[in-house]
């Protein structure tokens, strides 16, 4: 009777891309000041910025052009005009190479979010705790989330995404009012300062693959019962930025770039320095690891999804939920034998920025072939 | 089979379908001038007494039938002419029996191929009781009680309007229950009817002897994780249900009514929350949502802070509480599955117990019970405070239901927290959560308005955690149906 149209709300995109990001962001953003020649600067978080909402762009005005969606479960007969998209010049070709694209990043988001769950717990919470053990749970429960259609998924994350990000953001807030001092504003001159070309170029597209996930949200944007959500992406997005860019001066004016450069996680380990006399808490640290490691949760949710999906695709076979299940079982399984989560890091940053690179490239191509024929 | 016009053939059959039936009394008549008219009278012997059939309407309908011509009785029956409120022509003889065992009397005349149905006072029942249950500091304090009709009644003394239509129905192979589908005609979204009806239909069961059998037996294969009905023994509720749009359900013999659809946000309101300041209910609401968390996650909260985080308490508790349990045998989250588990054996004994027995009991266990298991170092002083914690928010959940839910996850969370540590409790409430997000309640998603509130112009959002004054609530909720759904307005 109600809700069951295959189409979910703008506020729910807007939660679910929160969800998604604000996990990679507050955990992955800082790994850019450890490369050597990397380091924050405001520079190299334009040209993040700028090339973020290129690609956005791109992906938006392409997912458009797509006869079928490469990582969402719209309902039978609810297919988004595939016909006229066909005359319209996207081949079942591209489809196949962006589905196959997509699998593989989904892949290594699983498998880096794994990893990075792990990493987390046992670093703030779980010290004695074997990889496995932490996996798995985690695995399982946001698996058996993602088996779900879109709207339960939609409903979960957008009931999670205030019980998780408000108390980040209100402790995020205690720890500013309480810990920095007005002589430590003095670093973010640091930031300021301009560094050489290359420097920026490296932090900017080492910081641009958090943002790959948005490649794949862009396909809910269908989902949505308002055609405008566009704008939702765009606004969604941009607030990402600028929290990020808060958070970011934030860990400058607690730590310094040298502090951010020397501690795992520091966004975490920011917040065991804050001491609020006459609360019964006294390890803030510990409290806020575990909103992260729920805003992880989210995240995995939304990457199982588009690895099931695509599996579905890629893989022969009529029976779909094998083969969904298999694949999870595989970016965990992956994880759990994961020789370091550096590794991962790596692993992801590579396949995160391939994924930039291809999709891109395809848009491209397809407006330039566009431009051609007329 | 249609009633024959020779009575001793009705007769014959309505002998032979009441044999060895003790309760059932068969009562052969001679009526009309010169008592020439055979006619017989069937009746429970109790629903209809004999006192009542002396001293009654239907006394007196039958002293006017004695003086009456033969064809005289036939066309006092076909009109009612007698004006007699609670009659019915009935035409088969199932329909006979059936108004029989509804606790009425039937009368069947010689040379007339109908029986008439005469209303009587009916199934002896408790008659209207005091909440229970539901107890609230203001409104109406009385409950239903046990007769369909009188629960009925009891709710069309709040809503005297014609719109509030109540549509009755048998279910049950032999216990033909009567059941009763009340809702506010134009207000009521009427797939929700419509979907109840078939939900009804769609099984045969021997007998329903409450409501809460109907309640399981109309569920479909994943409702049953959380209620999608609220129970209710107070007919105000019911009546300020059926004003919201939604539909209730009531069953004979069963003093309690079922609402639908239900929500989560549904099952923490109360009907006094209408009838006090808004800014003391939210703050009794907050309590509530705080204490269903408590009942949920507290016991695995507090085993995964003292075996895996004790860094997150302060010092000085650790200190006492590591002094406190000095001496107990048992680890942690055994300590408290086992207090737990005490604190249900009582809870169980104390419901089976005869009321003031089980008052005791709960003071014995409580009180008697807790204190020599501390001192014989079975249980430290905290894991008790935690128990007695978690039964205090269990108890503070308005909906029975909903509470036995929480209290059931309790366990599957205290053993999550016992293995991963707070890990292991955020886990488990992301389960929890994901199942009430795919929860539905007759296609009303189960966490409305807290998904989804955007549906009805963010109106539910003013009575959910949060409850608006009464004049800002000016729309119904989501229920009622779409355009029909301004409940108050301000007149120039």
């Amino acid at each position: 009777m109600f809700g069951r149209n295959g189409k979910i709300s703008k506020r729910q995109i807007r939660r679910i891309l929160i969800l998604e990001q604000a996990a990679k962001i507050g955990l992955l953003l800082p790994l850019p000041a450890q490369i050597p020649e990397g380091g924050f600067s405001i520079w190299s978080w334009i040209l993040t910025a700028a090339l973020t909402f290129l690609y956005l762009k791109i992906m938006l005005d392409f997912s458009k052009k797509l006869p079928e969606y490469p990582a969402t479960d719209r309902k039978k007969g609810m297919e988004n005009k595939a016909a006229e998209n066909r005359k319209d010049g996207t081949g079942q070709a591209e489809i196949a190479i962006l589905t196959v694209v997509y699998g593989i990043y989904g892949l290594a988001d699983v498998f880096f979010l794994l990893c990075l769950f792990a990493e987390v717990a046992q670093c703030f919470l779980l010290p004695e705790q074997k990889i496995w053990m932490l996996i798995l749970p985690a695995a399982a429960v946001c698996s058996f989330a993602a088996d779900h259609r879109l709207e339960v998924r939609a409903k979960f994350l957008e009931v999670l995404c205030p019980i998780l990000t408000f108390p980040v953001m209100l402790l995020l807030l205690v720890l500013a009012v309480l810990t920095i001092r007005g002589g430590q504003f003095g670093t973010l001159g640091e930031m300021m300062r301009p560094s050489a070309p290359g420097s920026i170029w490296i932090a900017g597209i080492a910081m641009l693959s958090v943002f790959a996930g948005l490649g794949s949200d862009v396909f809910l944007q269908r989902e949505t019962e308002e055609q405008q959500s566009r704008s939702v992406f765009e606004k969604t997005t941009g607030s990402m930025l600028i929290g990020s860019l808060l958070l970011l001066f934030l860990l400058q004016a607690v730590f310094g770039a040298g502090g951010i450069r020397a501690l795992p996680f520091s966004v975490i380990t920011a917040m065991s320095n804050s001491k609020i006399k006459g609360i019964f808490l006294q390890r803030w640290d510990v409290l806020f690891a575990v909103f992260f490691l729920g805003m992880v949760c989210g995240a995995l949710v939304s990457g199982f999804t588009v690895l099931g999906t695509c599996s579905e695709r890629l893989l022969p076979g009529k029976k779909k939920k094998w083969k969904w299940w298999l694949m999870a079982a595989a970016a965990s399984a992956a994880a759990c034998v994961s020789p370091s989560y550096e590794k991962s890091v790596q692993l992801y940053e590579l396949v995160s920025l391939g994924f930039l690179g291809i999709t891109m490239l395809m848009a491209l191509l397809k407006i330039i072939r566009k431009i051609y024929c007329k | 089979m249609r009633i024959s016009l020779h009575l001793s053939e009705n007769q014959n059959e309505v002998q032979k379908q009441i044999e060895n039936c003790a309760d059932i009394l068969f009562r052969p008549l001679l009526i009309g001038e010169k008592e020439k008219t055979e006619a017989f009278l069937i009746y429970i012997e109790v629903a209809v007494s004999n006192l009542m059939l002396e001293d009654s309407v239907i006394g007196k309908l039958l002293n006017r039938l004695l003086s009456m011509d033969t064809k005289e009785i036939y066309g006092t029956l076909e009109n009612n002419s007698l004006g007699i409120s609670d009659t019915k022509e009935l035409f088969t003889l199932e329909e006979a029996m059936a108004a029989m065992f509804a606790g009425n009397a039937v009368l069947f005349v010689d040379g007339y191929d109908r029986a008439i149905k005469i209303g009587s006072k009916g199934y002896p029942g408790s008659g209207v009781q005091k909440t229970d249950s539901e107890k609230g500091l203001r409104g109406s304090k009385e409950a239903f009680s046990e007769s369909v009709k009188m629960n009925t009644a009891l709710i069309r003394k709040r809503i005297r309007n014609a719109k509030m239509k109540a549509e009755e129905k048998q279910v049950g192979r032999y216990s033909a229950t009567t059941t009763a589908l009340l809702y506010l005609d134009g207000v009521v979204y009427l797939p929700i009817c419509e979907e109840m009806r078939k939900r009804l239909d769609a099984f045969e069961v021997d007998g329903i002897e409450d409501g809460g059998m109907i309640e399981y037996l109309t569920r479909k294969k994943k409702e049953g994780r959380f209620p999608v009905y609220q129970t209710t023994e107070r007919p105000d509720r019911a009546a300020q249900a059926i004003l919201e749009g939604r539909v209730v359900l009531l069953t004979d013999n069963s003093p309690e009514a079922l609402i639908f659809p239900a929500t989560l946000n549904s099952l923490f309101q109360t009907a006094d929350d209408y009838y006090r300041n808004e800014r003391i209910v939210t703050f009794l609401r907050l309590i509530r949502y705080v204490a269903a968390f408590l009942a949920l996650a507290l016991p695995g909260l507090y085993v995964a802070a003292a075996t895996f985080h004790p860094q997150l308490l302060p010092g000085n508790l650790i200190r006492s509480m590591a002094e406190a349990r000095s001496g107990v045998p048992f680890p942690t989250a055994a300590e408290v599955l086992l207090m737990e588990l005490s604190f249900e054996l009582l809870r169980e004994a104390g419901l089976r117990m005869p009321g003031p027995a089980g008052n005791t009991i709960g003071i014995v266990g409580g009180l008697i019970v807790g204190q020599a298991a501390v001192s014989a170092n079975l249980v430290s002083p905290i894991t008790v405070t935690v128990a007695a914690l978690t039964a205090l928010g269990s108890f503070s959940i308005p909906n029975e239901e909903l509470s036995e839910v929480f209290r059931l996850w309790k366990y599957g969370i205290l053993l999550l927290g016992s293995c991963f540590g707070i890990l292991g409790v955020m886990l488990g409430c992301f389960l929890l959560l994901m199942l009430m997000a795919e929860q539905e309640s007759y296609g009303i998603p189960w966490l409305y308005p807290y998904v989804g509130g955007n549906l009805n112009e963010r109106a539910d959002e003013k009575d959910s955690m949060f409850l608006a004054a009464a004049r800002k609530r000016k729309r119904r909720p989501i229920f009622a149906k779409w355009g029909n759904r301004i409940r108050f307005r301000r007149k120039s």
